[in-house]
């Protein structure tokens, strides 16, 4: 029993039909009580009476043929799995290689999603650049590092963007406070948070002065540390953590 | 005209097979032969008719096509498929054996 296709473009057609093969009916209903002696007017009454609504009787049609679009659909779902359950070997491989695409696809378009697609989640984000000091003589597949001098020196000379951040990302050690961790961290400009667009839940952004050698060490924790290591303390802020051994203020 | 008996779903695609079987027709002329075969005792009601022939015609029992008649007009005509065929004797057969149930416990003698 083959599966029935059906065309969309046939819909439109099919309702033409519909409405001129029943027209057609009252008709020829008309007709044949005006042969029988009923005045037009009596016979076209009769006619459409006997028919009832046009449009009802046009309903039941298309119910009559959508019902069973349903019930062969499902007809033809269940021989489907018939088939399969008797070739058991062939079901098997034909859902293993379905599972392997479909798993396949997922996993490769969650990453192209989240590297590529999905845009960043700051405000502008097509604003955002990230400069590369680039070594020539290691080739361009190098990322060369940026010398905080360097960093002042594009600063000063900057004219093309309306903020320039110095960063690096970096694991520290984090110890006290509880048991000693690793946590993915970065060293900073003051002007980091800002740059992003983004914004502390609780706390301040950094101060220009604190971007000054030999100013008191602060530190903005993210909310999973948060969570994990002070327990979500609301107090947090003003207490002190030790990263790589030096003591840093939690400013957020 | 007389009131029309009233006819189960199953018995009227029955009558509607084999009126096309005989002949291909249009939905008008179906329900006109069928009164005339049936000594007027089986008349299907206008609302019945159409909806009734679609679902055949989805079922695949019979085809449509659209003709031009005598009269130079374009009408939609039914006729039986080969699956139609099969059907149909399938439920002429089973309509036999009910009908003969039903007769003989109709006729039974009563004490």
């Amino acid at each position: 029993m083959p599966l029935r296709l059906r065309s969309l473009f046939d819909r439109q057609n099919a309702d033409q039909e519909l409405d001129e093969e029943l027209r057609d009916h009252l008709e020829l209903k008309t007709q044949q009580y005006i042969s029988q002696g009923m005045t037009a007017q009596e016979a076209r009454r009769a006619a459409v009476l006997e028919m009832g609504g046009i449009e009802k009787r046009k309903e039941e049609c298309r119910d009559a043929r959508g019902v069973h679009l349903l019930e062969t659909f499902v007809q033809d779902l269940r021989y489907g799995l018939r088939m399969l359950r008797k070739s058991p070997g062939f079901a098997a491989i034909a859902i293993a290689t379905l599972a392997l695409g479909i798993g396949a696809n997922t996993a490769i378009f969650s990453y192209v999603n989240a590297w590529l697609i999905k845009p960043l989640p700051f405000p502008q984000a097509d604003r955002l650049m990230v400069l590369l000091s680039h070594d020539t003589k290691k080739g361009w597949t190098s990322n060369g590092v940026t010398s905080s001098a360097d960093y002042f020196d594009y600063e000063k000379q900057n004219s093309s963007f309306e903020q320039l951040v110095p960063w690096t990302s970096w694991y520290f050690n984090l110890t006290g406070d509880g048991p000693p961790d690793r946590v993915l961290g970065g060293l900073v400009g003051w002007n980091f948070f800002q740059t992003l667009g983004a914004q502390p839940l609780l706390g301040r952004t950094f101060l220009p002065q604190e971007s000054q050698p030999a100013s008191s060490h602060v530190a903005i924790i993210s909310r999973g540390l948060w969570e994990s290591r002070f327990a979500a303390d609301p107090r947090f802020i003003g207490r002190v953590v030790t990263v790589q051994g030096e003591t840093y203020t939690v400013v957020a | 005209m007389s009131k029309p008996s009233d006819l189960v779903q199953g018995t009227l695609d029955l009558l509607l097979l084999k009126i096309l079987a005989l002949q291909p027709l249009n939905g008008f002329a179906i329900s006109l032969r069928l009164k005339q075969v049936s000594g007027d005792v089986l008349q299907v009601s206008d609302g019945s008719l159409y909806p009734a022939l679609h679902k055949l015609e989805q079922e695949g029992w019979i085809s449509a096509e659209w003709k031009i008649t005598e009269n130079n007009r374009r009408a939609k005509f039914y006729s039986l498929t080969r699956p139609g065929r099969k059907h149909l004797e399938k439920e002429a057969d089973n309509w036999g054996r009910l009908a003969a149930a039903i007769s003989h416990v109709v006729k039974l003698k009563e004490t």
